[in-house]
């Protein structure tokens, strides 16, 4: 199989905090990888690990097949990358942005204005392209920012809560991406607390817990592992040892 | 409401102080400082003007309360700005007045703590300006000891004017802008003020012929103060009362003073009454606006451009011309750099730097010596500190254009040095355009060598492409890319290392652009020789110093907006 992504002994600290502790894993071509855990657990950070924004403090990361540290130039390029925080640049209007990230990623410029187009249209952006980006709400934001990253049809997209602040349709519509990218070869790595569009989406999950990796498997084989038709939710909060969530609310509701 | 108000408060406070407490010691200790300077600086004022009033036969005859009341009508208007931008971040960009206005607290209360959370800061730092100019006056003019009763209880009155007026000012604007668009235009004004006062400051003393004022100019000078004195307005008419106060002439005083008090404190009352509804009405008006929308744009421009350098420069242009804090920041080194100019050149005035250039040669000496004060040495220096002076700001701030954006450049496939490359374009361009201008320009005004002017024009892009590089990398070395205020978009070691960088820069390759023109003066059969020496040295110095420069900022790259 082809590994887009290949992590090996992955590494960053905080202080004394390990914010991910040497993590090992693959994504390959043709796979939508989902990447859970609970807050703090250091999904953030790994992401931004595999991006080449954060230099880590040991292990390597190969995205295909270019050592992201060592040929970040050849390794970026295949990448496309959505933040959890849509941080845009409020000055530029959304089509401006967008052909300004054609540009960035070298796209030629016929192939960038199509792409544009059709990427608007799909996004309900078109007639308000010509508007500036600080007026726009989070989930537009959002939209843009996510058009932006896939304008060079990258092999692989990163995404940190794709679907955080995004309306129903929107949040379909990220959905059906994903999974035409998959069909088209590519791969998606995404982070996300929605566990249904996790179960629903993804050939695979990878769980990080305190910076380690607690689990990497398709869902079936996690309900297998644990050994029960329980829910994703369950198997979840069982991996990451929320699973007192209930009595806690009980209790909780007892006070009252 | 009391209670709520009380609570409020506490909190706001607490944060107002840690705000202040969160400084490193360093700059802690500088801050102290300069506000020591400032109170040391307004004290000797207010004796000054006090001394000025009182003594015998001076032609600057003045009322003496019109220096408290000029006091006292500047610190309003500064207040009034602070109490703007207060209210306009309390109320419009806090975030938590939404979650205040459902919770169990009455809303009065939520707007008066609001409008009150930055008391403590604006009235330490009113105490540190304004409180010795008035005391040192007080002493200067010989006042009994209600004077400074009374201007003790004006001074911790006046934050509430500001406060209270700031407050309905911006709750009346954010019906026509939106809060942000306005905070950005407020900050464009601090900033075009800021020069403006420091160039303004300087202006007396340089335009000044050194000679004492004739005392027909004093009698017009206080003529007009005269007039200001008599405006109607309330501060003025507390200025007199506490003058008044001073001289025991008690009944005389209280009018002005109570006139003063109850406009401010009920200006307090009424914008604290009527703030939830005036508030709530211009947030209804921001939500109903809406966005006109704009569709789809033919036409790429440079974002069609091949090259990448130049979509990233176009990029921050566009970023720069579209924010009203970035072009005020553009015009002030505009303004600096002509203000400059036009003090060193000071056509028709005998003691110009180039006037004595140009009556050097009068002057008996080397001939070395003539050629480094000729007209040409000093026309080029004044464009090449005209130029760099309009582009300095735009190239220590170009990588911090990007804010909060950064990533979405450090993700892309583009290397810092390439980033760099394209920042150091996007001000050397317009600086190379500028000087081009500037030097053709300073040929028609001062009469110089045509022969040299080649020479000059290299050594200037040369230079200014030098100096620019130094400013952009140690801005995109010291970035702040979390800015609010576009006067810190970097760190304050910034601005030091920028400027032991461009004055070593400059005066370095100032030396090796000036050998070639000396040594031709005493050897003219050399001249080809010396200038394309003297530019491949300072090519070579030039390349040098971007090389050590961009592996510097690739070094911190991997840190930036992490």
């Amino acid at each position: 199989m082809n590994n887009l992504i290949e992590v090996r002994g992955l590494r960053k600290h905080y202080g004394d905090l390990a914010a991910v502790a040497g993590i090992d894993f693959t994504v390959q071509a043709g796979e939508i990888v989902g990447f859970l855990g609970p807050n703090g657990a250091g999904k953030t950070t790994t992401i931004k690990l595999l991006t080449g924004l954060l230099k880590p403090d040991g292990g390597t990361a190969l995205i295909d097949g270019h050592d992201i540290q060592a040929a970040p130039l050849e390794a970026k390029a295949v990448i496309g990358f959505v933040p959890d925080t849509p941080n845009l640049y409020g000055k530029l209007k959304a089509l401006e942005y967008l052909r300004f990230m054609g540009q960035l990623y070298r796209v030629p410029r016929a192939l960038a204005e199509d792409r544009i187009k059709r990427m608007l249209a799909l996004f309900d952006l078109t007639d308000v392209s010509g508007n500036y980006l600080e007026g726009f709400s989070h989930g537009m934001q959002q939209k843009v920012a996510i058009a932006g990253a896939l304008i060079h049809d990258p092999r692989i997209t990163f995404m940190d809560e794709p679907t955080a602040g995004l309306d129903p349709r929107s949040a379909r519509l990220i959905k059906d991406l994903m999974i035409q990218r998959r069909d088209s070869g590519n791969s998606v790595f995404f982070s996300t607390h929605i566990l249904e569009i996790a179960e629903n989406m993804c050939d695979r999950l990878i769980i990080i817990d305190k910076g380690q990796l607690i689990a990497d498997a398709k869902v079936e084989e996690l309900r297998r592992m644990q050994g029960r038709d329980d829910s994703l939710e369950e198997i979840f909060l069982k991996l990451t040892g929320g699973s007192d969530v209930d009595a806690m609310v009980q209790e909780l509701a007892n006070d009252a | 409401m009391m209670r709520d108000t009380a609570l409020l408060l506490r909190l706001y406070w607490r944060i107002d102080r840690r705000d202040r407490g969160g400084l490193p010691v360093a700059a802690r200790a500088a801050y102290y400082l300069t506000g020591l300077a400032f109170a040391a600086f307004s004290g000797f004022l207010g004796y000054f003007a006090g001394q000025l009033v009182t003594a015998p036969g001076t032609p600057f005859a003045l009322a003496e309360g019109l220096v408290p009341g000029l006091l006292f009508t500047l610190l309003l208007l500064g207040l009034l700005f602070t109490g703007f931008n207060q209210a306009l971040a309390a109320l419009f960009l806090s975030g938590d007045l939404e979650r205040l206005l459902v919770a169990p607290v009455d809303s009065k209360a939520v707007m008066t703590a609001k409008l009150l959370g930055r008391l403590p800061s604006m009235t330490i730092i009113l105490l540190a300006l304004s409180a010795p100019a008035l005391l040192t006056y007080g002493i200067g003019t010989g006042m009994g000891a209600s004077y400074y009763a009374g201007g003790t209880v004006l001074l911790l009155v006046s934050p509430l004017f500001g406060l209270s007026v700031g407050a309905l000012i911006a709750m009346l604007l954010v019906r026509v802008l939106p809060p942000r668009r306005l905070k950005e235009h407020l900050g464009a004004v601090y900033i075009v003020l800021g020069m403006l006062l420091a160039v303004g400051i300087q202006v007396p003393r340089l335009m000044g012929d050194g000679e004492q004022i004739d005392p027909q100019s004093a009698q017009a000078l206080a003529g007009v103060f005269d007039t200001i004195g008599q405006l109607p307005l309330p501060s003025m008419w507390a200025g007199r009362g506490l003058v008044e106060l001073g001289h025991g002439q008690v009944s005389l005083a209280l009018g002005g003073i109570a006139v003063y008090l109850m406009i401010t404190v009920g200006l307090f009352a009424v914008t604290a009454l009527l703030a939830d509804r005036l508030y709530l009405s211009g947030w209804l008006r921001m939500q109903s606006s809406g966005m006109a929308r704009r569709g789809f744009e033919e036409g790429a421009g440079l974002f069609g451009s091949s090259s990448l350098d130049a979509t990233l420069a176009f990029k921050d242009w566009l970023l720069r011309l579209r924010d009203s804090r970035q072009v005020a920041t553009l015009f002030s080194g505009v303004l600096v750099a002509a203000f400059f100019a036009f003090i060193v050149l000071r056509p028709n005035r005998d003691d110009g730097l180039l006037s004595l250039s140009q009556s050097a040669g009068a002057f008996p000496g080397p001939a070395w010596f003539s050629a480094l004060v000729s007209p040409g040495v000093i026309v080029s220096g004044v464009v090449l500190f005209a130029g760099w002076g309009m582009f300095n700001r735009a190239a220590i701030n170009a990588l911090a254009l990007e804010g909060r954006a950064f990533n979405v450049l450090k993700a892309a496939p583009v290397s810092a040095r390439q980033v760099l490359a394209s920042k150091i374009l996007g001000v050397v361009v317009p600086y190379s355009i500028v000087v081009s201008l500037l030097l053709v320009a300073g040929r028609f005004l001062v009469a110089y060598s045509l022969l040299w002017m080649p020479y000059a024009w290299l050594c200037l892009l040369i230079m200014g492409y030098g100096l620019l590089t130094v400013s952009t990398s140690i801005g995109s070395i010291y970035v702040r890319l979390d800015w609010e205020d576009p006067r810190r978009m970097t760190t304050q070691k910034a601005g030091l290392y920028n400027l032991i960088g461009t004055v070593t820069y400059g005066l370095v390759t100032g030396v090796i652009a000036l050998i070639p023109y000396l040594l031709a003066a005493t050897a003219p059969a050399g001249t080809l020789f010396y200038v394309v020496l003297g530019l491949l040295v300072l090519l070579g110095v030039t390349w040098g110093l971007r090389q050590w420069l961009s592996r510097r900022v690739e070094m911190v790259w991997p840190a930036l907006g992490s």
